[in-house]
């Protein structure tokens, strides 16, 4: 699944000024390629991703998903397993309990976390909770990753660990990921593409 | 729990208790000593065999049951009504205007001031008794389960939208499962009002159903200027409210939001 943007522009009205976040910005990302993009913090990035999730008024769908900086996005109320099986019986309206548990120990496996199926986030590390998200990611068949810093509070052996795991899912699932940073070496660590978000912004519609 | 706090805990439950004894062995003192008479203040022994004769040989079972059933269906509708409330006030500006303007109105009302108008209105009968439950009940609810709705990260919303899930998921599933802390908050200050609401109004109402409730129990022993049933009645009544702010409340905390690390 590709992602092609043509002068999107994004303005939010505060103090009585209107800001323009993103200007006239043009994106063209094939499908299966793991791109990242990278720029200061403030500058727009989470702006565009969620742009392109849907978020802003748009359409969400399991197909384009979204791994959030913050390590909190899995439903605290429901143990790993359970987050990952309703993720995939509300996503998917005819599949029953049996066949999703099956999934989501197949997606947690992939992710190594198969033994903290019955954990509750809370009971979770940070870089756990990123890959339990992953793993939901995957559980419903997501075809496009957008991932908004998502190892940013990760040690350095977590995060190294994190992205072996996710160079090797992105591979295998044939996965398109887009991945923001503002660690250039971090995101040339992770893709063959790297954008500066200040190249993508401000241009006029190719 | 650090071994301190643990500690610290133990030792404030053990003047807790120490207290308690402390209150009935000098109530046991001062029946005995024949200071007051047995008329205004039995024994703890006497209120203890009236207890047990009125549970065993009379209706005191039946009238503990029908108060126990009339509060929770009241606290079960009031639930319901504040939680669709919540709802369509998410989805319209008009019902949000409206729920605001009535909880302005209702809440601080309390039941016991309606209860001519109910009577008035609806009669003595079971539906009362229901109706000023209800009131008692739904404000506090609706209140903290508001609260609790529009406190909820956006990164719960952001995620479920991911999941494609439409608006009556998002509230019951999402949104209802992040206000639980709230609600169970809420659900407890309505138990409260309701029960001393429930307590006067069967009072005031007498014998409603077959027997009447714990209410009208109370008021009997007064006719008949039976003192140690009296005091059998005002015990079950504290009995059921610590059972259920400490022991039904507490388990329901316990397998819920403390298990989420709330």
């Amino acid at each position: 699944m590709e992602i092609s943007l043509k002068g999107v522009t994004k303005e939010y009205h505060s103090g009585g000024n209107n800001i323009k976040v993103l200007d006239q910005l043009s994106l063209e990302i094939k499908s299966g390629e793991f791109v990242s993009i990278i720029g200061p913090s403030g500058c727009g990035k989470t702006t565009l991703l969620r742009h392109i999730a849907g978020f802003d008024g748009g359409k969400p769908s399991k197909e384009i998903f979204m791994i959030f900086q913050d390590s909190n996005q899995l439903f605290p109320w429901k143990t790993l397993g359970e987050n990952l099986s309703y993720a995939i019986r509300k996503t998917k309206r005819s599949i029953n309990r049996q066949t999703a548990d099956a999934k989501a120990k197949e997606s947690l496996s992939l992710v190594g976390l198969l033994d903290f199926y019955d954990y509750y986030p809370n009971q979770l590390s940070g870089g756990m909770k990123q890959r339990g998200a992953l793993a939901r990611a995957l559980a419903v068949d997501c075809r496009i990753l957008l991932m908004d810093e998502p190892f940013s509070s990760l040690d350095s052996d977590n995060k190294e660990l994190a992205y072996e795991l996710l160079l090797h899912i992105w591979k295998e699932k044939k996965l398109t990921v887009i991945f923001v940073t503002h660690d250039l070496a971090e995101a040339s660590r992770l893709s063959g593409r790297v954008l500066y978000f200040k190249d993508l912004n401000g241009k006029a519609v190719i | 729990m650090s071994k301190k706090s643990s500690s610290v805990t133990v030792k404030y439950r053990l003047i807790l208790i120490f207290w308690s004894a402390s209150i009935l062995l000098l109530w046991q003192v001062v029946s005995m000593g024949g200071m007051v008479s047995e008329l205004l203040l039995p024994s703890p022994a006497s209120v203890l065999s009236t207890l047990k004769d009125s549970f065993i040989n009379g209706d005191l079972t039946t009238q503990l049951l029908f108060s126990l059933k009339v509060i929770f269906t009241g606290i079960l509708v009031s639930v319901a009504a504040a939680s669709l409330l919540v709802f369509a006030g998410q989805r319209s500006l008009m019902i949000q205007g409206l729920v605001q303007v009535l909880s302005v109105i209702a809440h601080p009302l309390p039941a016991l001031a309606l209860l001519p108008l109910i009577i008035v209105w609806f009669g003595t009968g079971e539906a009362s008794i229901l109706a000023i439950i209800i009131h008692s009940a739904i404000w506090p609810v609706l209140l903290n389960l508001k609260s609790g709705f529009s406190t909820i990260p956006p990164i719960y919303l952001d995620a479920a939208k991911n999941l494609e899930l439409n608006a009556f998921s998002i509230a019951f599933e999402i949104q209802m499962m992040h206000a639980l802390p709230h609600l169970i908050a809420g659900i407890k200050i309505a138990f409260a009002r309701s029960w001393r609401a429930l307590i006067g109004a069967e009072m005031v109402f007498g014998a409603v159903g077959d027997t009447g409730g714990i209410g009208w129990y109370i008021f009997k022993q007064r006719t008949f200027m039976n003192t140690p049933g009296l005091f059998a009645g005002i015990l079950v009544v504290v009995v059921v409210g610590i059972l259920v702010e400490s022991v039904l409340f507490r388990l329901i905390e316990k397998n819920t939001v403390e298990k989420w690390g709330n």
